[in-house]
């Protein structure tokens, strides 16, 4: 009998060592991550990374060529079963069979994994609810627009419910509306528990919904961890943002000459008000925005510069396609 | 206009010129062709014109693969398009209905052209062996590129007034049965003398009709050409009449082009939510076989039209028969019978191989096999589900055989080489139907004409050790005086058959299957 196991302890996907390439080409090279249950994971890197090729192993669609992929405790190698039976993959491309209506397309995927008429459903039922598709049930999907096909795509991973959701970019060619509309649903599922393994190029929005992060490049994994220590990482140099209503002469001068202040640089695309300010090691910040203050400069805001996600993937990725 | 209609030609020439799989299809096919004069070679001996049979063949086979090209390869020139939703990105692109009928359809026409002008210095070496000339085997060539014309442009037709490529499919293989089916039709009507309504106005018509149709017919002229012993016109009536149809059906074409070029509209099983419970319904136990029955394989409706069909064509045997001879006492004649019989089992083997080219192509033009792999059935199991599918589609060509042949089973049972048919036809299928569904997930649309190119030598091959296999259990059986011989050896090749050829095909289909999910 399968030994059960505590998906709270467990990771939820374990790659260890996850190597693999295609004719004589390095696709991934000693990848190892961790996603813990119930949390909401990006996965991000640039064109040919091998986020698809990580994922793929994962979905046990790709066997690697050397490493060990784990889900929830079950390898993708000895046991692809239970981990396809644990697992919802949406592909990053729309495979659907589009001379269905939304229904028929959920009641064949439901069927497929062994749910009874009532069950199907009812589970029908409570995806379309979730993703907002009650009243399309019975529309073709060839005449859903781009949004509404993808979230039928997101029902049908939903219909056997699998407690690991593995998307590979869900929210590409999607409009603004949409994809805002995509990522509450994913905020939604991670509530009711959910793991969530996100392959996205949208990184704002990234940063925003993940709770972790892993960043590859050229087949390697550059980062792998919570978002905050991503953001903080390489952080040890406090940086400021300060806005002013108005500025007088020489404030860059008067700023420098602070004493905790070690530079003060005008940001990139700034209306000419905002100044960074780079404090020097072990400097107090409140003790320099009361000098500041003491220098009658009118100050509208005053708040940390946290590392934005795309300045850290920037930082931490190699410029230039792969060749 | 003219520079985009030259640049897109010329593109799909280069296309064509610059793959693969073209030429080795063309050099296949010389292959083919220099096994087949060796035969003739080695019974050159015990035969009067070897060169005229091997020659025989060849035109045969041409024959076949251009129909067989005509209701796969020609007929998705745009629907192709369609299917994939494409067609209006060309047309918005400014691509005129010339341009794209010309790239898409008359490249394809010339690559296989193509296909017979590498044919000739190899049939030329027939002369060698004797019983045909130069001028028979040139005009032979016309009158099939005259032919071959003909059906690219009839499939190209169906191409662009269907909406997707599976109706184009089936109005185009209608189209060629009905051909084939008009002659002996309009022949036996005009000769029937006790119907009523049968006047001699309607004997005329049936007579002229029957006329045109010899003069267009690739199977009269080739027959005409090889058995003329003077002087043979290269361009005989056949030749111009094909052109000037095709002709005709390639400007039709480009004047509906515009009118039939909405993208496929895939509610086949209607709209509303009553008709589709009623067409569609809940998936069943088995959801492959339900999806592709329903949605691959033109579901209930087109299940009822094909019961309709069948139905129609025994009736239509038995009317002729109860027409022909008022005072017989039997509904069906033994010779109506086996026809009908044979032809219900050429239209079953037609149907077999059109869904085994469709099958698992389909999933790979939808992008859907990594969706299907993620489920919790084997690959096995659900290409299993798939020839499920496939057999519910074939419940009325069945059904019509199984009630053909118990008719009078003596009919079939009289005749001493019916379980050799019988096994010869089944393997035939078995493996045409196998290499059909490896290429499909291949090549893009030529799974149909390379499987039969290919299927023919190698039943050809292996048919001699099937009848000497057979030889074998029907003497091993008469020693021990068991009876029913030859349907042992059917069983005994059958196991063979599977084990050293079906079998190894399943296992790449699964391979290849699995190969395709992970792109």
């Amino acid at each position: 009998m399968p030994s059960k196991i505590d998906i709270n302890t467990v990771p939820a996907v374990a790659v260890s060592e996850l190597t693999h390439s295609f004719k004589g080409h390095q696709a991934l090279n000693q990848v190892s991550f961790a996603v813990m249950p119930q949390t909401l994971h990006g996965f991000v890197g640039p064109n040919g990374a091998g986020k698809t090729t990580t994922l793929k192993a994962i979905c046990t669609l790709l066997k690697p060529n050397w490493g060990e992929v784990q889900v929830f405790g079950h390898s993708v190698r000895a046991d692809p079963k239970e981990v396809r039976r644990r697992i919802g993959f949406m592909p990053d491309h729309f495979s659907m069979y589009r001379q269905m209506t939304v229904f028929e397309y959920l009641d064949f995927f439901a069927a497929a994994y062994g749910l009874d008429i009532s069950q199907r459903n009812q589970v029908i039922d409570d995806v379309l609810t979730l993703t907002d598709m009650d009243g399309r049930r019975n529309d073709l999907i060839s005449g859903l627009s781009r949004g509404m096909q993808q979230r039928v795509s997101l029902a049908r991973v939903l219909v056997h419910d699998p407690d690991l959701l593995l998307l590979d970019e869900p929210a590409s060619g999607l409009d603004p509306r949409a994809r805002i509309e995509l990522m509450e649903i994913l905020r939604e599922l991670r509530r009711m528990g959910k793991t969530i393994f996100i392959s996205s190029h949208i990184l704002s929005e990234l940063a925003e919904l993940c709770d972790s992060v892993t960043i590859i490049d050229r087949g390697q994994v550059r980062f792998s961890g919570p978002m905050e220590a991503l953001l903080d990482a390489d952080d040890e140099v406090p940086r400021y943002r300060l806005v002013l209503s108005q500025v007088p002469e020489d404030t860059v001068g008067r700023l420098e000459a602070i004493d905790g202040i070690e530079e003060v640089t005008e940001p990139e695309y700034s209306n000419g008000r905002e100044l960074d300010l780079t404090l020097a090691a072990g400097a107090d910040s409140n003790t320099v925005l009361a000098a500041v203050i003491g220098l009658g400069i009118p100050i509208e805001s005053y708040s940390q510069q946290r590392k934005q996600l795309n300045q850290a993937f920037m930082d931490l990725t190699t410029r230039g396609v792969r060749t | 206009m003219i520079t985009a209609t030259r640049t897109l030609f010329s593109w799909s020439l280069r296309a064509d010129a610059k793959s693969v799989y073209p030429h080795i299809v063309r050099a296949g096919f010389s292959g083919l062709i220099l096994v087949i004069m060796l035969l003739g070679f080695w019974d050159a001996a015990r035969m009067s014109a070897p060169g005229l049979e091997f020659f025989h063949w060849i035109c045969h086979l041409n024959i076949l693969l251009i129909a067989v090209a005509g209701i796969s390869y020609f007929v998705t020139a745009v629907t192709e398009e369609k299917d994939s939703g494409t067609l209006a990105l060309l047309r918005l692109a400014g691509v005129s209905p010339l341009a794209i009928m010309l790239s898409k359809s008359t490249g394809r026409l010339i690559s296989a052209l193509m296909l017979l002008l590498i044919q000739l210095p190899f049939t030329f070496l027939a002369i060698t062996l004797g019983g045909v000339t130069w001028q028979q085997i040139l005009g032979s060539y016309f009158a099939l590129a005259a032919w071959l014309c003909l059906v690219a442009n009839a499939a190209l037709f169906c191409s662009v007034r269907c909406s997707s490529s599976g109706r184009a499919a089936s109005l185009a293989t209608a189209l060629t049965l009905g051909f084939a089916a008009s002659g002996p039709i309009l022949a036996n009507t005009a000769g029937l003398r006790n119907v009523a309504w049968i006047t001699p106005e309607v004997v005329n018509a049936c007579k002229y009709l029957h006329g045109l149709q010899q003069d267009m017919s690739i199977w009269v002229r080739i027959e005409t050409v090889l058995s003329t012993t003077g002087n043979v016109t290269l361009t005989a009536p056949q030749f111009w009449r094909c052109i000037m149809v095709g002709g005709g059906l390639f400007l039709l074409s480009n004047i509906l082009f515009n009118r039939y070029s909405a993208p496929a509209n895939p509610s086949g099983h209607g709209r509303t939510a009553g008709i589709r419970r009623l067409t569609v319904g809940r998936c069943w136990r088995l959801p492959i076989t339900w999806k592709d029955f329903l949605f691959f394989m033109g579901g209930r409706s087109f299940l009822l039209v094909k019961c309709c069909g069948y139905l129609v064509l025994v009736s239509g045997f038995v009317w002729f028969h109860r027409a022909n001879a008022p005072e017989s006492r039997l509904w069906l004649s033994d010779d109506l019978l086996e026809n009908s019989f044979y032809i219900a089992a050429g239209i079953m083997t037609i149907e077999m191989l059109l869904y085994a080219s469709h099958s698992l192509f389909q999933e790979a033009r939808q992008s859907t096999i990594a969706t299907l792999r993620m489920l919790p059935i084997s690959t096995s199991a659900m290409l299993l589900q798939k020839v499920a599918a496939v057999m519910v589609g074939l419940i009325p060509s069945f059904i019509t055989l199984i009630v053909l042949f118990c008719w009078r089973p003596q009919v079939f049972l009289a005749n001493d080489d019916f379980a050799e048919m019988v096994a010869a036809w089944g393997f035939f299928v078995f493996l045409s139907t196998h290499l059909t569904v490896l290429l499909s997930l291949y090549t893009r649309w030529a799974a149909l004409p390379l499987a039969i190119l290919i299927s023919l030598p190698t039943f050809l091959c292996v048919g001699s050790a099937c009848v000497a296999l057979m030889n074998l259990t029907k003497t091993a059986a008469a020693t021990h005086n068991i009876s029913n011989a030859q349907w042992i050896g059917v069983g005994v090749n059958f196991v063979w058959m599977w084990v050293f050829v079906l079998l190894p095909m399943e296992l790449e289909i699964i391979n290849r299957w699995n190969r395709l999910s992970r792109r």
